[in-house]
């Protein structure tokens, strides 16, 4: 009996193993066919996914899957690569482009794409009614779109026409040398008129959605996540190697930070200060410099930040070193004026601080010793980073200059639309340079563009940015654009610089390929492939 | 006993069946006499006298200012014998220690050196003037550690226990002040008056309780004077009901009758007559109020909606250290469990009130 048992036991547990095995074998068949999922945390919900309503890094990540403009960013040093259009020459000293349109592409839904449809992309995107928060930028560079966005002529206007289906030109205000960049901008982009005008705002939910980008939507969960899967009829499909993009709108730094050692995400965006001295001797921790700046934006029009003297006297009154190298602690570099270190840009010197010009300052604005100097508020978008510096420089003001200041923070998509209408008194703002070249860091300030929530305004600077405009490239046009930096921070102190930014991005390179990093921070998800 | 015979003569004085004396005794000092029996609630009593004399005295203590920020003083962990100083160094040795472990060395290479030598000669002499005194700044001892900006944990637990316990203190005494008027008022007109403010305390309680103070707070603006008010605002509406249903059972009463007879007005006989005799109740309610009124705050500085910085209370305390909670879980631990000892404290004592005024408690003496 007992031997019998035994027998029936080795019996099963022969048949267990040999199952496990086969078992095993199935799973070594299905890993390689397994779709490869990429995860991100993308820092915050987008505000919206249509390419003429966005603003932000959150919603740069995504159009980057989403949509394709004429041009696109090489994922290496973020230089321009052909993307809708094929080829572009330069004309009539710079001022004219013309583009040929990539043959046989197509919208997900298999309308084609022409020239016309970047005419009326473009239109649309400048078209008062649109609303967009960022037809300013397109504004710097094509003829007669500025006249076109402020109502004060009609669509006609504007300086881009389709020559015949597959050739688009357009006319620039000057010769504009890094346009070809910037048309790699979001606000470039070229969007299916034809659902737009079929669903309305409706036509980004994932039902409706129409792209032509690399990879198309497959849902949003609003506060949940956003994924994305190939376009198959993307031009370049072969290209695209993962099988699924999943964004997750993650603010807490520290959240993410887990889900990433857990191996929940593949790519975090962000590390959390608090541990970043740890951290930092990770492998898979990357602290690369950025085109970017962090900075506290004054409400130029509302007292007290309307005397310069005062602005001067806020900006001059913190440590920015001690704020680097104890807080923030990534390596960020203490900023004096607005434009980092550029090749060929004369640096703006900026005002540094010095406690007692500050002091001596506040007493002349009147407020000796920060004597009735009314309570503000900070404003930053809720996140454990921005806190603590706002909490170091809300502590450094008091002690040093005797002002009080109290913090609020807001949720992105509201703290945006308050910092745009200039519903506040000192907010916390950051740029990250849409191109490589210091116009890029300028020409949101002059008078009346939506992105300038500040208000700054004055005359001279906005002569010099325009006139910089109509320039070639050369020294030059630079040393007009750093007179326009020096007027800007020096002498009015429209903005108060704070540090330059470091991009951090934790990410497994072993593991990840096509991925690389640059002053722009960005990374087509078109690209990036899992190494084998 | 044969004693008692004699003793009770005289006929004004109130006798038992046996005609043993009776000693008349108040609700309150009979309630008290419980109380002190039941050992969880005088433990709880001690505490919370503790906390408040601890809250009370903060500017007087010799603890550090709660805002003093020094950045060099960040993520010490809590320490009874090491100075500030030691810590520092102990920690450069040990990000050293892991620099040296991924560049797989063995030694300090000269740069280290002579930073660690820097700084053990900075805590000898750098110095601060603090309060007007110079100070070796590096010689200071934080007993509980220090947050992410170098600020004393200890000062600022008992800070927050200051601002957190106020919130307990004036969100209960205006909640139940609005409470009891209103309930009173409900309960002693009745009719169409009690019809109104029932159905109205009932849509307010339909009404999604957390919402209506984010709401309030949205509106009106983040500081701690609306804090109290929007906390207030949504919360009498059980006072009120427990005070309707009091007054209700009290109101057809021999004294009141009689007051009533008397010519006594409503107002003379709802606040003279009928809520003394409900404040047992009430004031059992409103200390188990107190430690929800403190959770409340601290859920609400959980959002990122309650005092703002450089204040604190212990919810904002707990929110701050959330990040960073592995690598320095003294930020989290200590005022948690300051918190948890007080809301527990603070328990007992209710429970302990209420089971002293309850005339049908078994634990009656």
């Amino acid at each position: 009996m007992k031997k019998a048992l035994l027998a029936l036991l080795a019996a099963l547990m022969a048949f267990a193993f040999v199952s496990c095995g086969g078992k095993e074998e199935a799973a070594e068949v299905a890993k390689v066919k397994e779709p490869v999922e990429f995860r991100l945390n993308n820092g915050a919900e987008p505000e919206s996914l249509d390419p003429h309503l966005i603003q932000g890094v959150p919603e740069h990540r995504i159009y980057e899957a989403l949509f394709e403009g004429l041009i696109i960013y090489n994922y290496e040093d973020a230089s321009p690569l052909p993307g809708v259009a094929e080829s572009w020459e330069a004309s009539n000293g710079g001022t004219t482009y013309t583009f040929k349109i990539r043959k046989g592409l197509v919208w997900t839904d298999g309308v084609k794409i022409d020239a016309h449809t970047v005419v009326d992309s473009w239109i649309r995107m400048l078209d008062p009614a649109t609303g967009s928060n960022y037809a300013w930028f397109p504004n710097m560079f094509i003829k007669g779109a500025e006249a076109f966005n402020s109502g004060e002529a009609g669509a006609d206007s504007v300086q881009i026409r389709a020559i015949d289906d597959m050739t688009f030109q357009m006319d620039l205000l000057g010769p504009l040398p890094y346009v070809i960049g910037a048309l790699a901008h979001y606000s470039f982009g070229i969007v299916p008129m034809h659902a737009i005008e079929k669903y309305g705002n409706d036509w980004t939910k994932p039902e409706n959605f129409v792209g032509n980008g690399p990879f198309i939507l497959e849902s949003w969960v609003p506060q949940d996540k956003i994924t994305v899967v190939p376009n198959e009829k993307y031009w370049d499909a072969e290209a695209v190697k993962l099988d699924r993009v999943v964004y997750l709108p993650i603010e807490d730094q520290n959240t993410s930070h887990n889900m990433y050692l857990n191996g929940e995400i593949d790519w975090d965006t962000t590390a959390p200060q608090d541990q970043i001295e740890q951290i930092q001797f990770r492998d898979d921790y990357h602290a690369t410099p950025q085109l970017g700046t962090y900075y506290y934006v004054f409400q130029n029009e509302k007292k007290p930040f309307d005397d310069p003297r005062v602005r001067k006297a806020l900006s001059m009154g913190f440590n920015r070193k001690n704020l680097v190298e104890k807080i923030t602690k990534a390596g960020q570099i203490p900023a004096y004026s607005m434009v980092p270190d550029m090749a060929g840009y004369p640096a703006t010197s900026g005002n540094y601080e010095d406690i007692n010009q500050a002091k001596k300052l506040l007493a002349e604005a009147g407020y000796p010793g920060g004597e009735g100097f009314p309570a503000f508020e900070i404003l930053y978008n809720t996140s454990e980073g921005h806190k603590k510096i706002a909490e170091y420089i809300q502590s450094e003001w008091k002690n040093n200059l005797g002002v009080n200041v109290t913090l609020l923070n807001q949720e992105w998509a509201t703290y945006l639309s308050t910092r745009n209408m200039g519903d506040f008194q000192v907010a916390r703002a950051g740029w990250i340079g849409d191109y490589q070249d210091p116009n890029t860091f300028l020409d949101m300030f002059i008078s009346g563009t939506p992105m300038n929530g500040g208000k700054y305004s004055n005359p001279k600077y906005d002569e010099l940015i325009s006139k910089a405009a109509t320039m070639a490239d050369g020294p030059e046009r630079m040393s007009v654009l750093a007179q326009a930096e020096k007027i800007f921070i020096e002498e009015d102190m429209g903005v108060m610089p704070i540090y330059y930014y470091v991009t951090i991005n934790m990410i497994d390179l072993n593991k990840w390929g096509g991925f690389s990093f640059n002053v722009l921070d960005t990374h087509p998800p078109k690209d990036i492939y899992l190494k084998k | 006993m044969s004693d008692n015979k004699v003793k009770n003569t005289n006929k004004h004085e109130a006798v038992n069946e046996f005609n043993q004396t009776l000693k008349g005794e108040s609700l309150t000092a009979d309630a008290w006499k419980r109380l002190k029996k039941n050992k969880m609630s005088m433990f709880g009593l001690v505490m919370v006298a503790l906390y408040a004399l601890l809250a009370s005295l903060a500017p007087i203590l010799p603890i550090h200012a709660y805002d003093r920020q020094i950045l060099d003083h960040q993520y010490l962990p809590p320490s009874l014998t090491k100075t500030a100083g030691e810590l520092m160094i102990e920690r450069q040795i040990d990000l050293i220690g892991r620099l040296m472990a991924k560049e797989k060395r063995s030694e300090m290479n000269e740069a280290e050196k002579e930073r660690i030598a820097q700084m053990e000669y900075d805590v000898d002499h750098q110095t601060m003037v603090i309060d007007g005194k110079e100070i070796l700044v590096h010689k200071m001892r934080y007993l509980l550690g220090t947050d992410d900006l170098g600020r004393d944990m200890l000062s600022r637990i008992i800070y927050g226990g200051q601002v957190s316990m106020a919130i307990g203190l004036i969100g209960t005494i205006t909640s139940v002040i609005i409470g009891i008027v209103i309930g009173a008022i409900a309960g002693y007109v009745g009719g169409k008056v009690d019809y109104f403010i029932s159905r109205f305390i009932e849509v307010m309680y339909g009404l999604p309780y957390m919402l209506l103070v984010i709401i309030l707070m949205a509106i009106f603006g983040k500081n701690i004077f609306n804090l109290f008010i929007a906390l207030s605002v949504v919360s009498w509406l059980t006072t009120a009901r427990v005070m309707r249903g009091q007054i209700m059972s009290l109101k057809n009463s021999v004294f009141v009758e009689a007051a009533r007879s008397m010519g006594a007005s409503p107002g003379r006989i709802i606040f003279k007559h009928l809520v003394p005799n409900t404040l047992g109740i009430i004031i059992v309610y409103a200390t188990l109020r107190v430690p929800a009124f403190i959770m409340l705050e601290s859920f609400l500085s959980f959002l990122g909606l309650g005092v703002s910085a450089p204040y604190a209370s212990w919810g904002s305390l707990i929110q701050d250290s959330m990040q960073g909670m592995t690598n320095f879980p003294w930020r989290l631990i200590w005022p948690a469990f300051a918190m948890a000892l007080f809301l527990f404290s603070m328990n007992f004592l209710g429970d302990g009130l209420r089971d002293a005024f309850d005339p049908q408690s078994k634990n009656r003496v």
